[in-house]
């Protein structure tokens, strides 16, 4: 079975890397071609935690991948400015307390909080605490631990990381073309497509492609027309500016995501630099305003001319079509509000590999691969949306827009259930758990109007006790993490922070 | 924004059975009881509603969430009700007429590397080796050793791959839940259902007895069986008789000195089927069947032959009408047991759909009366898990071997939901199983019933083929060889069972 993945940058390479390693030799032959040319998208990128079991299966050391990589350590995101102007709020890596009676812990906090001055439930998560403080350990693999209590991921610049799985890939036998494609040729009946053409004339024929060239979808879309679902009516924002500065503020384990005029900035905290950028929307707003705006908030001056990218929020019809498989930006783009781009492409892979197709061409592998990435990425739509919708910023057109818009019916049901009853649905697919719903919810004052009746079996008196008790828990354990600057001196990482 | 306090505070159950009682003494126990009124309008002539199948029936295995549940404190409810336990359920005449199969609960096989269980016996089977999933089950082993042991918690031991369900007598279960809920305040009020008062938006308000004693609630549970008598006018129900074939149902129980096997059997024949449940002491006998293909005193006759007596006692039959409520929570009042839905009971899926029902409804439990949002949800998550339930126990019908006879032949034909055409279409295709929202039933459960009705995938993962067949091989051999050797540390059933009466004889 040949291979083809046309395009490298993350979602190439991270895809070359898993075939490689998980797929026998014997079976399959990989191939990507890439052209210098043509830069990727990849600028300081935060990943979610999901992204540790890819590099397990993978086999990579933490330490050398994170030196490779310039890596820090991740342990949420914090939204600033979003459901208010001054509000600001973690989306931690870790669940809120320890559920009671069998009832979910945000419950419990909503009864006790009409009771007595319980405070954020912010405060209930060690994550959260960790992340304020600057702190970080791995969590502790005994799950009877408080500190066994949360997740966590990385921040890391992601052209290197790109560079790393690409000698992983090398190494295993992935060849690599250099060359810009010209022609694609597809049969004549069929439509598949059977080979492409390098600027110097190499013909590059497979059985099987894998889409990796960005945007533009340089098979899926410009040549087999899958087709694309745009949700810029929810995800307004199409534009984004990015510039990489040196430190001079703290080396957060989190990632910031501060909501402005007509979009948000990022800040990702690298080893050896910081990664920013301006997320926006032109139709609120201009490219000049935009720049200016993300330059004015830099922290030190920026350290390469700034970036502009473009995009239309959505996804691909069909992200598998024929005998082409689409990953990454080529599939499908949501703005990296939750760092889910990688995810998405590791999800993708990972569906790819349980419908890896045989010779014959078998459409239910396709539809399956469609149907289940269409949940994904909906999944992850809605919550995006939720940022934007759950505020009462009336400061500017844009939020007067996000504010008021009539959202999805699978996220207005979502909403609706639980602004009644603090009730957060599970699903099979979709990567976000109730924990990170809450957060948002919380985070942006949408607070239910009841809780849980069965509550009230728990005496108030011994609820406040147990409150404080593990309010208390977290407070000390949080004491016994190291700060994240000494622990990643510690794994012999070489960073510059603002202390220097 | 403030969050306002409940106040919803009387809860209304109309019903005798055991859905009723069980979902009293769940609320009972989980509700705090100085702010809430449980009451139970028994009427007795409601009868058992939640397994119209027989008097016994069995729950199926249920993961522990942590969330609040029914809890059947099972060692209590073996001993009170003369139960046992059961690690699947064996299957003659289905795919053929003389062919068995047996479900196990829980997994089957393991995993090697990225390649998924069935993908490696579809591997080997094309080397000619005649895999049987059954025999990559721990459950399905110690089922046929007749040897029973509790899941190991800890993940890394073969014996956490083991699920396991009840058997128990629904009069003695139904009793007992009786006696819990009542020692948790539920109030019991014995008394004729007459009517039930409404608002002008349809929503209840009281239920009124025949003596004209007024119950008056917020929240209403309609626990009256098919009768569904809090059901309002024009209550939409879909009817699924185009999909399950049997319509009538006629069970007996006998006595045995024989120790309970821990296992159902179901043995098709070519009017429907006959369960045999085993319990302490005694075995309860089942026969299904449609009416136009067996007449009552054929199926009578099918039913004491099963049960290898001369006489059968209070045998009588009853219909079953397959179908579900479109709506089972409208308004302030939730359809619980047959008062919501129907099933062919061939998948065991009553007791446990009774029990996820009420296990959702104390989740989404509103702390007002008028509740939209939640009824919505609970909505939403049991038709879907009906739905499956409903395509689980159709498939043993539409994949069926027998040839020749009518009634069998015709179900072979039909066309099925599009939810489960497509998870039989991908299956077909490739050997992966599609797992929805809300399943009832565990993926190895579909996969060996898809495998034993006979169908077989055109494709495997090609990841398979780039393993030698022989590495494969020595692993199936290992993963069984690791199941056997833990078999010999199981006790036997019926020695597990003794010690547990024994124990609860103590405490």
């Amino acid at each position: 079975m040949r291979t083809l993945i046309v395009g490298g940058g993350t979602a190439g390479w991270m895809t070359a890397a898993a075939l490689a390693r998980l797929l026998p030799q014997r079976l399959v032959n990989i191939r990507l071609v890439e052209s210098e040319q043509i830069g990727t998208v990849g600028v300081g990128e935060a990943t979610v935690p999901h992204i540790r079991f890819f590099n397990t299966k993978l086999g990579f050391d933490e330490a050398d991948f994170m030196a490779r990589t310039r890596a820090t350590f991740k342990l949420g995101i914090e939204f600033r400015n979003w459901g208010r102007i001054g509000d600001a709020y973690i989306h931690p890596f870790g669940a809120f307390g320890q559920d009671l009676a069998g009832i979910p812990f945000h419950q419990h906090w909503l009864r006790a909080r009409l009771a007595c001055h319980i405070g954020s439930i912010q405060d209930f998560s060690l994550p959260i605490l960790a992340a304020h403080s600057g702190r970080f350990a791995r969590p502790d693999e005994d799950l009877s631990s408080t500190l066994s209590t949360f997740s966590y991921a990385y921040q890391f610049d992601a052209s290197l990381y790109a560079a790393y799985l690409r000698s992983f890939a090398e190494a295993r036998g992935v060849r690599r073309s250099e060359g810009r494609i010209v022609k694609v040729a597809r049969h004549a009946e069929r439509g598949d497509i059977e080979s492409v053409t390098l600027e110097n004339g190499e013909v590059l024929a497979a059985d099987f492609f894998v889409d990796c060239s960005g945007f533009r979808g340089l098979l899926i879309e410009e040549t087999l027309g899958a087709g694309y679902e745009e949700w810029t009516e929810w995800l307004p924002c199409d534009r984004a500016w990015a510039a990489p500065c040196n430190m001079a503020g703290p080396l957060t384990p989190y990632t910031r995501a501060t909501a402005h005029d007509a979009g948000w900035f990022w800040r990702i905290p690298l080893q050896h630099r910081v990664g920013n950028g301006h997320v926006y929307s032109s139709a609120f707003t201009s490219d000049e305003t935009a720049l200016a705006a993300l330059i004015g908030q830099l922290e030190s001056p920026p350290l390469a001319e700034p970036r502009q990218l473009r995009f239309t929020a959505g996804k691909r019809r069909k992200q598998w079509s024929g005998n082409v498989v689409s990953i990454g930006l080529a599939a499908g783009f949501l703005e990296p509000l939750e760092s889910t781009s990688i995810h998405l492409i590791q999800l993708a892979i990972g569906y790819l590999l349980d419908l890896f197709p045989g010779r014959e061409r078998e459409p239910m592998n396709e539809a399956e691969f469609n149907r289940v990435m269409a949940l994904e990425y909906e999944r992850i739509r809605d919550f995006l949306i939720l940022h934007y919708h759950a505020t009462t910023r009336a400061d500017t057109a844009f939020w007067d827009y996000c504010r008021n818009m009539r959202v999805p019916d699978s996220l207005a049901y979502r909403l609706e259930l639980f602004r009644e009853r603090g009730i957060v649905p599970h699903y099979r697919e979709g990567m976000f758990l109730d924990a990170s719903w809450l957060a948002v919810y919380f985070g942006q004052n949408v607070v239910p109007q009841q809780y849980d009746p069965l509550c009230d079996r728990l005496p108030a008196e011994a609820l406040a006790q147990r409150l404080e008790d593990i309010r208390g828990e977290y407070a000390a354990a949080v004491q016994q993490m190291p700060l994240h600057a000494d622990f990643l001196q510690g794994i012999g990482a070489d960073f510059r922070g603002a202390a220097e | 924004m403030g969050v306002a306090p409940p106040h919803l505070n009387r809860i209304v159950i109309l019903g005798s059975g055991l859905s009723a009682w069980m979902s009293a003494a769940a609320l009972g126990e989980a509700l705090p009881r100085d702010l809430y009124v449980v009451s139970v309008l028994d009427d007795g002539t409601l009868g058992d509603d939640a397994t119209p199948a027989g008097i016994a029936d069995a729950t199926l295995p249920q993961e522990d969430t942590g969330r609040v549940s029914v809890d059947l404190d099972e060692d209590r409810l073996i001993a009170a009700c003369g139960g046992a336990f059961s690690l699947g359920i064996a299957l003659s005449g289905w795919s053929g007429t003389d062919t068995a199969w047996f479900h196990p609960f829980g997994s089957v096989g393991a995993s090697f590397g990225p390649l998924a269980f069935q993908h490696v016996v579809m591997r080997l089977r094309r080397t000619g080796l005649a895999l049987r999933f059954a025999n990559y089950s721990l459950a399905a082993l110690a089922a046929q050793a007749g040897r029973f042991a509790r899941p190991d918690k800890n993940a890394e031991s073969v014996l956490s791959t083991c699920r396991y369900g009840l058997h128990l007598d629904c009069r003695k279960l139904a009793a007992s839940m009786r006696a819990r809920a009542e020692a948790a305040g539920v109030g019991r009020i014995a008394g004729r259902y007459s009517h039930a008062e409404r608002a002008d938006d349809g929503s209840l308000l009281a239920l009124i007895a025949a003596d004209q004693q007024r119950i008056d609630g917020e929240l209403f549970l309609d626990c009256s069986g098919a009768q569904a008598r809090l059901a309002r006018d024009g209550a939409v129900w879909r009817d699924w008789s185009d999909w399950l074939p049997c319509d009538r149902v006629v069970s007996t129980t006998v006595e045995t000195r024989v120790p309970p096997p821990p296992y159902s059997h179901a043995e098709a024949h070519a009017a429907g089927w006959t369960r045999h449940l085993p319990l302490q002491g005694k075995s309860m006998f089942a026969t299904c069947y449609r009416g136009e293909a067996m007449n009552e005193s054929q199926a009578l006759e099918c039913l004491r032959t099963a049960a290898g007596e001369d006489e059968l006692g209070d045998a009588s039959v009853t219909a079953l009408r397959p179908r579900r409520r479109e709506k089972p929570w409208e308004a302030n009042c939730i359809a619980l047991g047959a008062a919501a839905a129907c099933i062919d009971p061939v998948g065991m899926s009553d007791l446990h759909i009774l029990r996820a029902g009420i296990d959702r409804l104390l989740q989404l439990l509103p702390g007002a009366a008028c509740a939209t949002a939640e009824a919505a949800e609970y909505n939403r998550q049991t038709a879907l898990q009906l739905d499956h339930a409903r395509d689980f126990a159709m498939l043993h019908y539409k994949l069926n071997g027998r040839r020749g006879e009518p009634l069998w032949d015709a179900c072979r034909e039909m066309a099925i939901p599009e939810s489960l055409e497509y998870r039989l279409r991908l299956y077909e295709a490739r050997g992966r199983m599609v797992l929805y929202d809300e399943e009832p039933f565990e993926e190895a459960s579909w996969i060996n019933l898809f495998d034993e009705q006979g169908v077989r995938p055109r494709q495997y993962n090609p990841i398979a083929d780039g393993i030698r067949a022989g590495e494969l091989q020595s692993f199936v051999e290992r993963v069984r060889a690791v199941m056997i050797a833990e078999l010999g540390k199981m006790p036997t059933h019926a020695d597990y069972l003794s010690g547990l009466m024994e124990s609860s004889l103590d405490g």
